[in-house]
């Protein structure tokens, strides 16, 4: 054996230099389309710079040269997963600068359907962040099972599985199926809390789950607030902002749940508030199908001329429509000259629409707030310092869907 | 949409609002502001002058205002507006805040070493409307290419043609040389 005194060709056969990796954009970990430029030493990361835009569309320009209520068919593809979501913050915002009130029955619908959604949303996610994990099991099939129950469920009411178009300005397109709300009480607060339990016996206390999770990625609570992050990735750092309760819009102030707030920040810590957001919205749904303001669809006829009748009726005729004057607004009508922000917390963070009227049918300005937009952001801060491996933990934990980063 | 139209920014008829609470409370700072009134929400407006905009954003996010929601950009008669919405969260106030720049000297310094989440906001209103936030430490488009003509929100830009399901040059070109109506006549 020969012992290599060359110093220079030492160095050369143990090269130490940083490469550049080029990972996605067509990377299947990247949840759609996004272009990380990886700068690493040997394994670990060093520095990181996103590439966004591969899925830019021109959603604001698409509704600036559209009248408000052609738009609404648009919005829901902003953020695919969270169609409900996207359509109740721009209808919110067009509803404000109108001044269109919408009935009671109308924003109990919104929130049963908007909490459904957000199910499907986390539901997706748990899957795909499973896999990305390397749980190759088949973990996404069990998720992916019951989001299915509830996109046929949605379907019933809206007619389409993921491009809902339901939330219309003043109301909501129809009024709930014969017997859907009984169905959907009786999955939610049965079946579907097993399932969620099922989940996490398999992942939660799993020792490969934890090392993968635990103490990755710490997103710290001032960094989070400073990147504009929101939703479950920023109440897992220990802030509590959640506009369900922070600044409680449609009928969030007169429902009873809880929002989770955990403190540890890390890849884990966003795992557990999801998990646990699961069970609120499923509290949430069965509580506001208890609420309903004219009970279940097939008594509807019957209760309705009970709780508007007598002298002291429980609700006035027009909280029971489903649309504001029960009927769609005009195709082209004239919106006064006005600004005004809604925000609804989405599945993924607070997502906002600023809207500028100018006395047309079109809007003037259309700006949409994303929170995927914000949250990616993070990513360079996050990952550095990570082995390769975790970038991918830490980029699904993040929940971050390319559509809504990009518009 | 023409170009012609363009958002009125205080009609004459109405009276002219007076400065609400954060005004007031940048005015006892030393930063004077334009009150613009409420929006449909009940939010309060204020319009800055350019050169107090770091002052005056830096002087928020001291009493309290630590999350800044949005940042965009409209296009005025008057010039590109840069509009901020800062909120607080802990005692749930909000402000928004605009700055007319005019429109041959579209220049705002920028308020990313104040909250990192405007760098990438002053990127997408600098690759939509063509802003330029001076001091910025990465200025390139985000979301349109990098070699993408034009600001696309700017209200007299015009989107190339074969974007818009339009006809596409090529077609037009073709169709004079009548090759594709040969073709379609088969």
């Amino acid at each position: 054996m020969s012992v290599v005194k060359d110093t220079n060709q030492t160095k050369k056969a143990f090269r130490t230099d940083e490469m550049i990796i080029n990972m996605g954009p067509q990377h299947p970990s990247t949840h759609g389309v996004l272009r990380l430029i990886l700068r690493l030493d040997g394994e670990i990361v060093k520095s990181c710079e996103p590439v966004i835009g591969y899925l830019h569309r021109g959603m604001e320009w698409l509704g600036q040269n559209r009248t408000y209520v052609q738009y609404q068919a648009l919005v829901d593809r902003v953020d695919y997963l969270a169609g409900m979501s996207d359509s109740h913050a721009y209808i919110m915002a067009a509803e404000k600068i109108t001044g269109i009130k919408v009935p009671l029955r109308a924003e109990y619908i919104r929130v049963i359907c908007s909490e459904l959604n957000r199910i499907i949303s986390h539901l997706l996610w748990l899957g795909i962040f499973m896999l990305d994990l390397g749980a190759m099991m088949g973990f996404p099939f069990y998720t992916f099972r019951d989001r299915e129950t509830i996109l046929s469920f949605l379907e019933e009411v809206s007619g389409q599985r993921m491009m809902f178009n339901y939330i219309r300005i003043g109301g909501v397109f129809k009024d709930l199926p014969k017997g859907w709300t009984k169905k959907v009480r009786k999955w939610i607060t049965t079946d579907f809390l097993k399932y969620v339990d099922e989940y996490e016996a398999i992942a939660t206390k799993n020792p490969i789950f934890l090392v993968r999770t635990q103490n990755v990625g710490h997103l710290s609570p001032e960094l989070a607030l400073d990147r504009g992050v929101t939703g479950p990735s920023l109440r897992a750092s220990g802030i509590n902002l959640d506009l369900r309760k922070y600044k409680p819009y449609s009928i969030y102030d007169q429902l009873d749940f809880k929002v989770p707030i955990l403190t540890k920040g890390d890849t884990n810590a966003r795992y557990a508030c999801r998990i646990q957001e699961l069970r609120e919205s499923a509290k949430l749904i069965a509580q506001a199908i208890d609420k309903l303001p004219g009970g279940d669809t097939e008594d509807f006829e019957k209760n309705k001329t009970e709780l508007t009748s007598g002298d002291n009726p429980v609700y006035k005729p027009e909280d029971l429509m489903v649309l504001a004057k029960g009927k769609n607004v005009p195709m082209g009508f004239k919106c006064s000259p006005g600004e005004a922000y809604a925000a609804v917390e989405s599945p993924r963070g607070q997502l906002g629409v600023h809207l500028i009227a100018d006395g047309t049918s079109v809007p003037y300005r259309i700006k949409w707030r994303s929170p995927s937009f914000n949250n990616v952001s993070i990513l360079p801060d996050l990952i550095k310092g990570h082995p390769v491996a975790d970038v991918v933990a830490i980029f699904s934990s993040l929940d971050v869907i390319l559509p809504d980063v990009d518009r | 949409m023409s170009a012609e139209q363009t958002v009125e920014q205080s009609p004459e008829s109405k009276p002219v609002p007076s400065l609400g609470e954060i005004g007031l409370m940048l005015k006892s700072k030393g930063i004077n502001s334009t009150a613009l009134g409420n929006d449909a929400d009940g939010l309060e407006m204020l319009e800055l002058d350019t050169k107090d905009l770091v002052n005056a954003t830096s002087t928020l996010k001291d009493s309290g205002f630590d999350l800044l929601l949005l940042l965009t950009s409209c296009e005025v008669k008057k010039g590109y507006q840069s509009i901020y919405l800062i909120t607080s969260t802990k005692t749930k106030k909000s402000v928004r805040i605009k700055v007319t720049v005019p429109k041959e000297n579209p220049i705002v310094p920028t308020i990313s070493h104040i909250w990192s989440t405007a760098d990438w906001y002053e990127r997408e209103a600098f690759d939509m409307m063509g802003i330029i936030y001076t001091g910025h430490p990465n200025l390139k488009r985000i979301l349109n290419p990098e070699n993408w003509e034009g600001f696309p929100l700017r209200k007299d830009y015009i989107p190339p043609a074969d974007s818009l399901n339009g006809p596409h040059p090529l077609t037009e070109t073709l169709l004079a040389e009548k090759t594709l109506s040969k073709h379609f006549d088969r």
